[in-house]
């Protein structure tokens, strides 16, 4: 039975009277990739962001491993294994690749007793890994959004956690970009990394998640692996609308 | 009584705040700059009543709209050919530069005018309203009178007229508004102009309750600064909150502390306002994250 | 021309000048020197706090007028040696800010800024009150020091120097450890600053603290060396703004950005002051404008990359509508 790393039960954001999150209740299992899939607005980066202690839940509860971390803080919450990336890539403006990395290695799971002789040779590991060692004296306002997204990964592995939620990540990338950036993500689950992918492209989900689970209006609706819920129709009613999810239903029967 | 005379006191205080206030608030607002030179635009205002009043032996009261044009005209030029210049530059680079024009208009006022204390007392001056023992001084209450006129006045412009509109547009989301073909540039101008046409009504009343001179600007400025952080940007009817709750809190604090602690009663206001509520008292939350 | 090692034996020939020049200097130069140190340090506090950490503090003189009263208090009421009222007026700085900084720091932007010019005057305004201690208004004066008066400038000359190299050595060390990351990693990105790890209210206490103790310690040397403070004299905004624009015109974030700033700075005033006395002023007003319009980016940034003409236009552009 493989360890449960993450647990949510019955998570809930409100602000002000509009439910952002609705009683959320999931898990995530080691050494899974799970994606999160659900139309705009449907709660995906709320949940990161409540998970991650950029927001606070309004009810329900989150445990991490063994620890709640409902309430944690985000520095704390990148200190015990859990690192992400954002929507609209963030990084450390007037400095440079590697020095972006090293914040990340400083500061993560494994930054605390570190010198930075030492965390400047995970810092070249990371760089290797995401192929940008070639870039690392540039400095980020001049590397293109490709090259930023990898780097914000890399940032986020140079934490050293356990867990990594990825947010749409693929938004922007070429199908070429795409394909190596899945890959990359491959290589690292088979390294031991429990990843939550939110996506809206479907071929990155489907392509590489384990498990699917999909939000609409703060709701979990489905969960599944991808074939399921491919052919789920509260899913395709959720994407499509219910006038599209009947013509389907007319087309295949 | 004499507790209910402070507190006609401290909102009469308050309104003189909150017309000191309007001009700083829209430019903080719209911008996202404090305008350090504000309480130097009001010390025009006042010396254009001054000069007036002593000269032509006009009453304040309608040297306003001239001393509303002097300051309108200043501010136009300051911010066409100067503030323009480092508009979306980190918040020191607005700090300094208005700080570094008012010291010159002061100096130059100095030198100008010379540094001695000038006055204007009308005939009706000392006297006010009396109501079963609670004085109410005229001009105070003109003061308070013609500040709500303002807040009035500038509420319908706003939200009233194409160009006030067009401010707003430009407070709320500069990219949009540029989307929709307004010219950031041209917007900043006016509001300027205008906030230091505000400024200059603001001098001319309280010309006429303090004495003028080329330094008397400067706890202005403050005091807006103050008010505006406290009543919340975006709003102007918050700006009267915060006018009134500073004005009540030092009258009140004077009365039952001491006279000397002004500044303090409103330091601690303010950090206690903003920690309970980031946004200011009735401010709209997007205006508390520094847009950079 | 301002390669690496140009720039090393600059700082080599400046160090040596500025130490041998009590044997060659006259007093009134001494004096000069002793100010633009002071300023340096001051304005090397700023630039940790705002050009490193993107702390825009407003109120920082408040930290100066707390060191120059605490030194007087002691000196004066306490009867203690100058030595323990100047390392009193550190600390007392310092955990002034501590204290202060919970509150305070939560605030953001214009807001902070505010609030700590409000935090400055609210504490002049206190100061001033507390007749019985501080002698309100009127100010303290020190005893003057019996002895050489040449030796007595050159012994204050030394001493802000001392803590100018201090702090300059101390910002270089920040710069390349963990501490210098964090802030810089704050000033950057607040919210990615802590999914990474980072503890910013922490870091920036730290920032606000540090600073605050070099402030407060040049604060009681001053005192001491102009033997009368009074509370307009030492928690005057004007003072706050000096820092900020020596920073500025030096370069923020940088490490010799605001000691060359100060230089600078205060050239430019002895300059304006000899010249046209008068305007004086208001010539230093236009100075604050020039500068924030036309070297935005400071003089590090000169020496650091190639000048040219189109840079510069390029570098006004980007901050004008």
């Amino acid at each position: 039975m493989t360890e449960i790393l993450l647990q949510g039960e019955k998570v809930s954001k409100y602000f002000g009277g509009l439910a952002a999150l609705s009683d959320l209740t999931f898990q995530i299992k080691k050494g899974e990739i799970v994606g999160l899939i659900g139309p705009n607005g449907a709660g995906k980066t709320t949940l990161v962001n409540v998970i991650t202690g950029l927001l606070s839940a309004s009810t329900g509860k989150i445990r991490f491993k063994e620890e709640d971390i409902t309430h944690a803080k985000p520095y704390h919450i990148g200190r015990i294994g859990i690192a992400r990336t954002f929507q609209i890539v963030k990084c450390f403006s007037r400095m440079t690749v590697e020095e972006n990395v090293l914040i990340g290695a400083l500061f993560g799971k494994s930054g605390i007793g570190r010198t930075k002789k030492e965390a400047l040779i995970k810092v070249g590991e990371v760089l290797e890994f995401v192929g940008l060692v070639r870039k690392k004296d540039v400095l980020v306002e001049k590397t293109t959004i490709p090259d930023r997204k990898r780097m914000e990964v890399a940032l986020a592995l140079a934490m050293e956690p356990e867990l990594l939620f990825l947010d749409e990540v693929m938004a922007g990338l070429t199908p070429k970009e795409m394909e190596e950036m899945m890959a990359l993500f491959k290589k690292l689950n088979r390294n031991g990394m429990t990843i939550l992918l939110i996506e809206h492209v479907m071929k990155a989900i489907m392509g590489i998640s384990h498990r699917v689970i999909t939000l609409h209006e703060g709701r979990l609706i489905a969960e599944g692996n991808p074939e399921e819920i491919s052919k789920n129709d509260k899913v395709i009613e959720a994407y499509l609308g219910s006038r599209y999810a009947k013509r389907m239903d007319g087309g295949h029967a | 009584m004499l507790i209910l005379q402070n507190i006609i006191n401290g909102l009469l205080l308050g309104g003189l705040y909150a017309s000191v206030g309007l001009g700083l608030c829209l430019v903080w607002g719209v911008m996202n700059m404090i305008n350090l030179a504000h309480g130097a635009f009001i010390m025009v205002g006042a010396y254009v009543t001054f000069w007036m009043y002593h000269i032509f032996k006009i009453d304040p009261l309608f040297t306003i709209p001239f001393s509303m044009a002097v300051t309108f005209l200043l501010g136009f030029v300051a911010q066409k050919y100067i503030i323009n210049f480092i508009v979306k530059a980190s918040i020191f680079m607005g700090l300094i530069l208005t700080f570094g024009m008012e010291i010159f208009l002061m100096n130059v006022s100095n030198l100008l005018f010379s540094a001695d204390y000038r006055s204007v007392t009308p005939s009706y001056s000392g006297a006010g309203i009396s109501l079963g023992g609670i004085l109410i001084p005229y001009v105070r209450l003109g003061l308070c009178f013609i500040a709500l006129l303002l807040t009035y006045l500038l509420n319908l412009f706003l939200n009233k007229t194409k160009t006030g509109n067009a401010i707003k547009a430009t407070a709320l989301d500069k990219e949009a508004a540029q989307l929709v073909g307004i010219h950031i540039g041209k917007i900043y101008t006016i509001t300027f102009a205008v906030s230091c046409a505000l400024a200059g009504a603001a001098g001319s009343l309280i010309a006429v309750i303090t004495a003028v001179s080329p330094y008397m600007g400067t706890i202005y400025t403050f005091k807006a600064a103050l008010i505006t952080c406290l009543g919340g940007l975006g709003s102007i009817p918050g700006l009267i909150a915060g006018g009134m709750a500073v004005g009540l809190a030092e009258t009140l604090g004077s009365y039952f502390i001491s006279p000397g602690y002004k500044e303090f009663i409103g330091f601690v206001l303010l950090v206690f306002i903003l920690i309970l509520r980031p946004e200011g008292i009735m401010g709209k939350k997007f205006f508390a994250i520094l847009k950079q | 021309m301002f390669t690496k090692k140009w720039r090393w034996i600059s700082i080599g020939v400046g160090f040596l000048f500025l130490v041998t020049a009590p044997l060659f200097l006259t007093g009134y130069w001494i004096r000069f020197l002793t100010n633009v140190f002071m300023f340096g340090v001051m304005a090397e506090g700023f630039n940790i706090l705002a050009g490193f950490c993107g702390i825009p503090s407003f109120g920082n003189v408040v930290f100066f007028g707390l060191g120059a009263y605490t030194t007087c208090i002691f000196m004066v009421q306490l009867h203690q040696p100058f030595i323990a009222g100047v390392v009193a007026g550190a600390i007392l700085s310092t955990l002034f800010a501590i204290l202060l900084g919970f509150p305070i720091l939560r605030l953001k932007g214009h807001y902070f800024a505010i609030g700590t010019l409000g935090l400055s005057e609210a504490t002049k305004e206190l100061v001033t009150n507390l007749e019985k201690i501080t002698k309100g208004s009127e100010g303290i004066s020190l005893p003057v020091i019996a002895g050489n008066v040449n030796v007595i400038y050159a012994v204050f000359y030394f001493t802000m120097f001392g803590i100018m190299i201090s702090i300059i050595l101390f910002t270089y060390w920040m710069s390349k450890t963990r501490l210098g990351y964090a802030f810089q990693a704050i000033r950057s990105d607040e919210e990615a600053a802590l999914v990474t790890g980072i503890n910013t209210a922490w870091y920036k206490t730290i920032a606000w603290s540090v600073c605050a103790f070099f402030t407060g310690l040049v604060g009681g040397v001053y005192a001491y060396w102009t033997t009368f403070i009074n509370p307009e004299g030492v928690f005057s905004v004007g003072i706050t703004v000096k820092m900020l624009i020596m920073t500025i015109l030096g370069g923020s974030g940088t490490i010799l950005g605001p000691i060359i700033g100060a230089f600078i700075f205060e050239f430019l005033s002895e300059l304006a002051w000899s010249s046209f006395m008068n305007v004086h002023a208001a010539f230093l007003g236009l100075l604050f404008i020039l500068i924030v319009i036309f070297m935005p980016n400071g003089f590090m940034q000169l020496i650091t990359q190639r000048f040219s003409l189109s840079s510069l236009i390029a570098q006004i552009k980007e901050n004008r509508i």
